[in-house]
């Protein structure tokens, strides 16, 4: 087994609106290991990205991280990203140095008004604290390695003069001006058309394998999932429910919510011409979280008077010979396992 | 930029263009010409003109031809710089605006520096303290500098000090300095009146300002690229000089426009009633008076500079954002 590199235990991150506190985030306990990917999956709304931001501690108000710990492997001691100040150092250094991070929009990412080269170089002269020249000479050896055509002409571009995969380019090479040791992606190919996404995952795929980097992946695409991650994580309404490596969770998914996301997508040739499973109903509004096990309302396999009344608990299955250390389920259906709480 | 530099000339050209036309015709409204005009005073003063004095009278003025005809000669004559003659006056229109304009554009310009000075830091603050206490403070500070009226606040100015001073302070000079040569002595005296439409004009334009820059700063600093800047660790002070606040610039540097021919006119209520020798009062007395050719150089005056700050906006923002300078069109 790898090294762990993020620990993030008892993250919980929540907004406050008009109606109350909404728990985006509630409890979720992720580690993210050397080199290796992790693949964060779920609904729209479920937390994904707000757990990824918290990590950086991007979140910003009305919305703010309650509870947890976010420990730091990469360095020469561990510590708790959340107990930083926000001026310390070692926070600097892990936004943009040690973490680097790429987001759905690399469009909106950018700002318009400087070109590409600008807001590169800035971030290659912050970590790295090279001089101008140099620094430009390492953008353009960045972007000619995440594929830009001409990178010494189109470093002098702005960013609307690019498509969106070209901007999602930029943003992989600024994320890896200072050879970071993980890369978050939340969602980097959601807004790309489909040929250009396949592209910027080869591209992401051939980067970690070149820097040696641990990716966490963001995504609702179980196709990514299953070409990319080494390990899973399925999330549904601010928790993890079931995490698995990768081929145990396609081969033999436990949690309902699991076997309903597979289900639902799918397969050339065996879908002709027949409906394909849908999930009844749609992710509940976080503030009024069902009770019981918040999935209960949508689950074919729920079990009245237990299911909408008792918290289901975190069954931990043995971990097998896949990438992940742990095998857990958070479902009633699993609690007579053996080492379950009960 | 050549070409955009181009474009934005050329349309500037045809405003000028369109708003001389506009000009001419309000010169023209009232029933008879300056001729007219001239010889009903000369009438009054009993010293009757012969047919040929007054077609004389009208050659000499461009008068005699038909209304394009006028027009044309109108138009040479101010690219030449002659404004025409100001019959309320009886002096050419130049000479009655040209002492003025050098008061006008002092008061203004010193107003503008303060306006922009204090505007712009404290809008910054409230946008980026959103919802702290100092961000209300500025916010009702504000709303109450927007509401109140300027030349109220000129006549509470006023009533304090005649009441505590027995004096009212008008105009932009001491009697005994006004017509001095320019020394220390007049400068302290023209700083000493200068405050007064310095305060009572810039309230509310610093209340406005500062409502534009927060608001505009507001909308940026949540965009995904600040979010993703601070991902890669650019510091706060840093992220908020290189990236929102730039594209914030942007409808700031628009309000160039109509600031230039506001520094010209001053406010006209304020000047009035501070007595300040600046063209507002001149362009609502020449109204009054159907003075045409010194009302109508004024609103030429001022169209062209709107124009001319349109242009310098137009270039600023250029320069500032590359999607205006490429024309490229996108939200």
């Amino acid at each position: 087994m790898t090294e762990p590199l993020l620990e993030i235990s008892g993250l919980r991150t929540g907004f406050d609106t008009y109606d109350g506190r909404v728990r985006a985030v509630d409890g979720v306990d992720l580690t993210v290991h050397a080199g290796k990917t992790l693949c964060v999956v779920g609904e729209s709304g479920c937390g994904k990205s707000v757990t990824a931001r918290s990590i950086l501690r991007l979140v910003e108000a009305p919305g703010s991280i309650d509870a947890g710990t976010i420990t730091w492997h990469g360095g020469d001691a561990p510590f708790d990203v959340l107990s930083l100040d926000v001026k310390d150092e070692r926070l600097a250094r892990l936004r943009g140095g040690d973490i680097g991070m790429i987001f759905q929009e690399p469009m909106a990412s950018l700002l318009p008004l400087r070109t590409i080269g600008a807001q590169l170089i800035e971030t290659i002269r912050i970590h790295t604290g090279l001089d101008k020249r140099a620094a430009r000479a390492k953008a353009v050896d960045l972007l000619g390695q995440v594929g830009i055509p001409k990178p010494h002409e189109r470093i002098d571009a702005y960013p609307f003069q690019l498509s969106g995969g070209m901007c999602q380019r930029v943003m992989i090479a600024i994320a890896l001006c200072a050879d970071p040791s993980l890369l978050i992606a939340d969602e980097p190919t959601t807004a790309l058309d489909v040929t250009t996404q396949a592209r910027i995952l080869d591209l992401i795929r051939t980067l970690q394998a070149e820097h040696r980097m641990a990716v966490m992946f963001i995504t609702h695409d179980l196709g990514v999932v299953a070409e990319l991650a080494d390990e899973v994580a399925v999330m549904y309404l601010g928790r993890v429910v079931e995490r698995a490596g990768v081929d145990e969770l396609f081969a033999d998914p436990k949690h309902p919510y699991t076997k309903a996301l597979l289900a639902s997508v799918p397969v050339l040739g065996r879908d002709r011409g027949r409906d394909l499973p849908t999930i009844p109903g749609a992710v509940p509004n976080p503030l009024h979280r069902p009770s019981g096990c918040s999935f209960h309302p949508r689950c074919a396999e729920a079990i009245a008077g237990t299911c909408d009344v008792v918290a289901p608990p975190e069954v931990d299955f043995d971990a097998g010979t896949g990438f992940a250390d742990r095998r857990t389920v958070e479902c009633v259906l699993y609690a007579d396992r053996e080492g379950a709480p009960a | 930029m050549i070409s955009y530099l181009g474009r934005r000339a050329a349309y500037m050209a045809a405003t000028l263009v369109a708003i001389s036309l506009v000009v001419f015709v309000i010169i023209n409204l009232p029933p008879g010409d300056f001729v007219t005009a001239l010889t009903a005073k000369y009438n009054v003063m009993g010293q009757g003109l012969t047919e040929a004095d007054i077609a004389g009278l009208r050659v000499r003025y461009g008068l005699d031809g038909n209304v394009f005809e006028q027009y044309w000669h109108w138009v040479t004559q101010i690219v030449q710089g002659d404004l025409g003659t100001s019959f309320e006056y009886e002096r050419p229109v130049a000479d009655v605006i040209g002492p003025r304009l050098g008061a006008t554009i002092g008061v203004s310009f010193v107003t503008l520096l303060v306006t922009w000075g204090l505007a712009f830091p404290i809008g910054v603050y409230s946008a980026v303290r959103q919802r702290s206490i100092g961000d209300y403070a500025v916010t009702t500070v504000g709303f109450l500098g927007l509401a109140t009226p300027n030349f109220l606040i000129a006549l509470v100015f006023i009533y304090f000090s005649v009441t505590w001073f027995g004096s009212v302070p008008s105009g932009l000079c001491s009697p005994e300095w006004c017509d001095s040569a320019w020394n220390l002595g007049k400068l302290l005296d023209l700083l000493g009146h200068l405050w007064i439409p310095m305060i009572v004009i810039g309230t509310g334009g610093v209340a406005g300002l500062v409502r534009i820059i927060r608001n505009n700063l507001l909308d940026e600093l949540h965009r995904p690229y600040v979010t993703a800047a601070r991902a890669r660790g650019v510091p706060e002070k840093q992220l908020l000089r290189r990236y929102p606040l730039r594209v914030a610039l942007n409808p700031f540097v628009s309000t160039i426009g109509w600031v230039l021919p506001m520094l010209l006119v001053g406010d006209i209520v304020v000047g009035q009633i501070l007595g300040l020798p600046t063209l507002g009062p001149i362009l609502l007395g020449a109204l009054r008076s159907q003075d045409m050719y010194l009302a109508g150089s004024i609103i030429m005056i001022l169209s062209a500079v709107t124009v001319i700050g349109t242009l310098i906006s137009d270039l600023l923002l250029g320069w500032l954002d590359p999607r205006i300078r490429m024309g490229i069109h996108q939200n």
